[in-house]
């Protein structure tokens, strides 16, 4: 059999070429007789194929000693394997996908089943040992192994109480909102746990499938996003009224009454210019009018795409999210809906950059991209002092503007976006420009917005705790995604770092506006030693555009310095971060750039004392996990991959007392999205 | 569920190579029981150099475990797949690979550093720290350094004894592409073993050297 090689003019070069190819594969299997006539000639006149032979030899030799060391598969690898087998054929048997037509084997239980496969394992491996490899027997040969190797029932299960709750899709295709207590978790072995257990379904009519759903601090409410349909419909934020079971709180505690804020649907709500009093004419496309939809539920917007995570404040009474329209011609803005009190949610910023990033008690932290353009001076503070002004076009004070090809507005009052830039002479060989971000807080109520501060670092959505003092951001830049009106991570690492509160630790001035209904108010860390630059804050009269760095403000004096800690670098395309109430346990989700809708969750301790993470406190270091999940008291539930573990996606779990973790999951889905 | 076969579901022949096989015939339909039968003998067979394969691409047994457990569940889910007369052992380490190659994929993209409790800046990289814990040997640490689809290859045809037919169902290419694939990987851990024997006798050097002057010094 003549060997495939691509014949060169160097004849000379072609032959060693055929010679190292012959020899290589003469390793793997029988060669051509003519081929290995060839190579016997030519190695009588070649040294360095010789030693290439002889090379290759030796090589060889090594990786073939790597089968003496072969690891050794855990005992219990057959038992998780076969739970988890098990699981797929209930899956099967509930979506009535299979079809065979033999009799069903009953359900067996996962020890008497592992116990009885155990032993057909060793009988099957010894009797037929693979060729060429040392044979790895799951045990040893013996009954006290076989019983070694029957998967041990969780000895203790960890008791916790932990509620969550998960909508799931029905049979019919419609969805139902699942509330579930869990009791216990299983600390080495989560399928040792059965499987969570449904305490009450609420049937959900909804026209469009959930992309996310979020479930108010008095679970008197849910706020469902519907993903926008390729036909036209969806991209609505709803509100829908549940009734949700009593817990079942252990013993000495007792639920926190909350108001049920109540909505009065309006039958024709419609979206008014001057319920959007930001978006000025002349700037992206009206919204459609949201439709009423049924069951009292009423929908506060329509026509957009929510932008990362919809949030209630501390005291419930405002909920908070950033939105794009769904023709995709603008960039982000942020919105608000007082709840209960609104027909609908309102845009309070107008700049088309403006992204909700999370509540800090009851002001919004929020992140805005601040482009930035080659000699042109700082925006005047009279920038956006007029409704509808044009958005500002700023570089951060204290930063020297890059020479960048960050567009400007396309026109007064016009999107801020990447895509402004069309009719200019876009250099396409030229890389994409990093804008800076910065953040800041907001009052819904009154408006006044103070910047964040952590010496001039750049700070993208920002996330803050404030029992354990710490902040998680992205310090880096931006950059303009493919769709032209919205930004991607760029440059730079996700870090948590030091949260200085100056209410507290008197080294910042609080923002006077800033202080209505939190305990932290206009937090500003920045490094010791470090010339605090004059930081600007502005305040947000309705009906005119934010723009953070309009005003000359106090500047708050330096604080501690932070030891900021890499959580994660990288090709990080997106993240999102949550603390658990008591601040000792951070969720970090990180996005899988080839799936926007896949990511992986780690756990983080957090010293509450301290505020540094606990490296020996490791307890779920990366597991995967769809977009979207929730963390409360005691527990973090997550919903993972269609495909993990041979399943649909299923509802994990991961909860915790004190320093002790582990796990339980519900059974599997086809669809499921944590309620957050 | 898997204690026991239907006659005629499958039959376990030995193949030319007198490699076990599984084979099993087409059935174009999955049947659960057929599928468990079939999977519990594919375990009983190869989990473990299932796993071994596994772990040396990866180079993390908890991973390799979840890993391998993954692919065998794949093989459940889509047995009906396997064409009559396929080679099942070759079948399985297909999916074992892409299962593993997926998992690489993912874990270049997404890396969360360990925390070291060094400031921003300082942490060393994850990938370095599991190269310092788990690589002792020149060849593993050549291994590692080679790319995947080439360690795979040698993986695959030394230490699991694939033949060249089998080395090609298994990483999904024809037998062609497999046996090139095969020489370019023995010529990337020649060169790698010769990087990692200068690099390791460069540091041994340096000790001997540091010894003697220690030693020059306490005269």
């Amino acid at each position: 059999m003549s060997l495939p090689f691509r014949r060169r003019h160097n004849d000379a070069e072609a032959s060693h070429d055929r010679a190292r190819s012959i020899i290589a594969n003469g390793f793997l299997e029988s060669t051509d007789p003519a081929d290995d006539a060839w190579l016997e000639t030519h190695l009588e006149g070649c040294a360095d194929c010789s030693a290439e032979l002889h090379g290759y030899a030796a090589d060889r030799e090594l990786l073939r000693g790597l089968r003496s060391t072969l690891p050794e598969p855990p005992r219990d690898l057959w038992a998780r394997t076969a739970a988890s087998i098990e699981r797929d054929s209930g899956r099967r048997d509930r979506a009535g996908r299979a079809s065979h037509a033999g009799p069903r084997i009953g359900r067996v239980p996962i020890g008497v089943l592992s116990g009885v496969l155990v032993v057909l394992v060793v009988v099957a491996t010894s009797l037929f040992p693979p060729k060429g490899l040392t044979p790895i027997e799951p045990t040893a040969p013996g009954a006290s192994d076989v019983a070694v190797v029957t998967p041990q029932p969780e000895v203790t299960p960890l008791p916790v109480t932990a509620r969550l709750s998960w909508v799931e899709e029905r049979s019919d295709g419609t969805f139902q909102l699942v509330f579930a207590d869990v009791a216990e978790v299983c600390t080495s072995n989560p399928e040792a746990c059965a499987p969570i257990e449904d305490t009450s379904t609420t049937h959900l009519i909804l026209e469009d499938e959930p992309e996310s759903v979020l479930l108010a601090p008095d679970s008197a409410q849910l706020v469902v996003v519907t993903k926008a349909a390729p036909s036209g419909g969806g991209g609505e934020v709803i509100i829908v009224p549940v009734t949700t079971p009593e817990p079942s709180l252990p013993p000495g505690e007792t639920p926190v009454p909350t108001p049920v804020p109540t909505v009065t649907p309006d039958p024709t709500p419609t979206i008014l210019p001057s319920a959007t009093p930001t978006l000025g004419p002349g700037e992206t496309p009206g919204l459609p009018t949201p439709t009423p939809p049924a069951d009292g539920s009423v929908s506060i917007l329509s026509g957009v795409v929510v932008v990362g995570e919809a949030a209630y404040s501390a005291d419930g009474q405002w909920l908070a999210f950033s939105a794009r329209p769904i023709d995709g011609t603008s960039g982000p803005d942020l919105y608000t809906w007082h709840v209960g009190a609104e027909p609908q949610a309102t845009a309070v910023t107008s700049d088309h950059r403006t992204f909700f990033a999370g509540w800090l008690g009851n002001l919004i932290l929020a992140s805005r991209v601040e482009t930035t353009v080659p000699e042109e001076p700082l925006a005047s503070p009279d920038a956006s002092a007029s409704p509808g002004a044009a958005p500002a076009t700023t570089a951060k004070p204290g930063r020297t503007p890059r020479p960048a090809t960050t567009p400007s507005p396309a026109a007064p009052g016009g999107s801020a976006g990447p895509s402004a830039s069309a009719g200019a002479s876009p250099d396409v060989t030229a890389p994409p420009a990093e804008d800076h971000p910065i953040s800041f807080l907001l009052d819904p109520a009154t408006s006044p917005a103070t910047v964040i501060d952590l010496a001039g670092q750049d700070i993208w959505r920002p996330v803050v705790n404030t029992t354990s003092r710490t902040i998680v951001y992205w310090s880096g830049t931006l950059v303009p995604d493919a769709t032209g009106t919205g930004w991607e991570l760029g440059t730079g690492q996700l870090v948590l770092d030091a949260w200085i509160d100056p209410a507290v630790d008197g080294t910042a001035s609080p923002e006077p506006g800033a202080t209505a209904g939190a305990t932290a108010t206009a937090g500003a860390t920045t490094t010791a030693g470090t010339t605090a630059t004059p930081r600007a804050t502005p305040t947000l009269a309705p009906g005119t555009s934010l723009d953070p760095l309009a005003s000359a403000v106090p500047t708050p004096p330096p604080g501690p310095a932070g030891s900021p800690v890499v959580l994660a670098e990288g090709l990080v395309s997106d993240f999102d971060v949550s603390f658990d109430p008591t601040g000792t346990r951070l969720a970090v989700w990180i996005r899988d750039p080839e799936n926007a809708h896949v990511g992986t969750l780690r756990i983080v301790a957090i010293d509450p004392v301290t505020g540094a993470i606990n490296p020996a406190l490791d307890p779920l270091p990366a597991a995967t996990a769809l977009r979207g999940f929730s963390i409360d008291a005691g527990r973090l539930a997550w919903v993972t991959p269609p495909g993990q573990d041979g399943e649909s996606s299923h509802v994990q779990v991961m909860a915790w007392t004190g320093d002790e973790f582990g796990q339980v999951r519900s059974v599997a889905a086809d669809w499921l999205s944590v309620v957050r | 569920m898997f204690g026991s076969s239907e006659p005629g579901g499958f039959a376990v022949t030995n193949g030319a190579l007198e490699r076990p096989m599984v084979r099993i015939p087409m059935t174009g339909t999955w049947d659960r029981d057929t599928a468990g039968a079939f999977v519990e003998t594919l375990f009983a067979r190869h989990h473990g150099e299932i796993y071994a394969y596994l772990v040396r691409m990866l180079r993390d047994p908890e991973l390799a475990a979840d890993l391998t457990q993954d692919a065998f569940v794949k093989a459940y889910r889509a047995y009906d797949t396997l064409e009559k007369g396929e080679n099942a052992r070759a079948w399985l380490y297909q999916i074992a690979h892409r299962v593993a190659l997926d998992d690489l994929r993912r874990r270049r993209i997404v890396r969360f550093l360990p925390f070291t409790g060094e400031s921003k800046g300082s942490s060393p990289s994850a990938e370095h720290l599991a190269m310092d814990v788990r690589l002792s040997g020149p060849l593993e640490r050549a291994m590692a350094r080679i790319p995947e689809r080439q360690r795979a290859a040698l993986l695959l045809a030394e230490v699991h004894d694939l033949t060249g037919l089998e080395l090609a169902a298994a990483l999904g290419i024809s037998h062609v592409a497999a046996r090139a694939l095969l020489t370019r990987a023995r010529q990337s851990l020649r060169e790698a073993l010769a990087d990692e024997r200068a690099a390791e006798a460069a540091a041994e050097a340096e000790r001997d050297a540091t010894y003697a002057q220690g030693q020059e010094s306490g005269r």
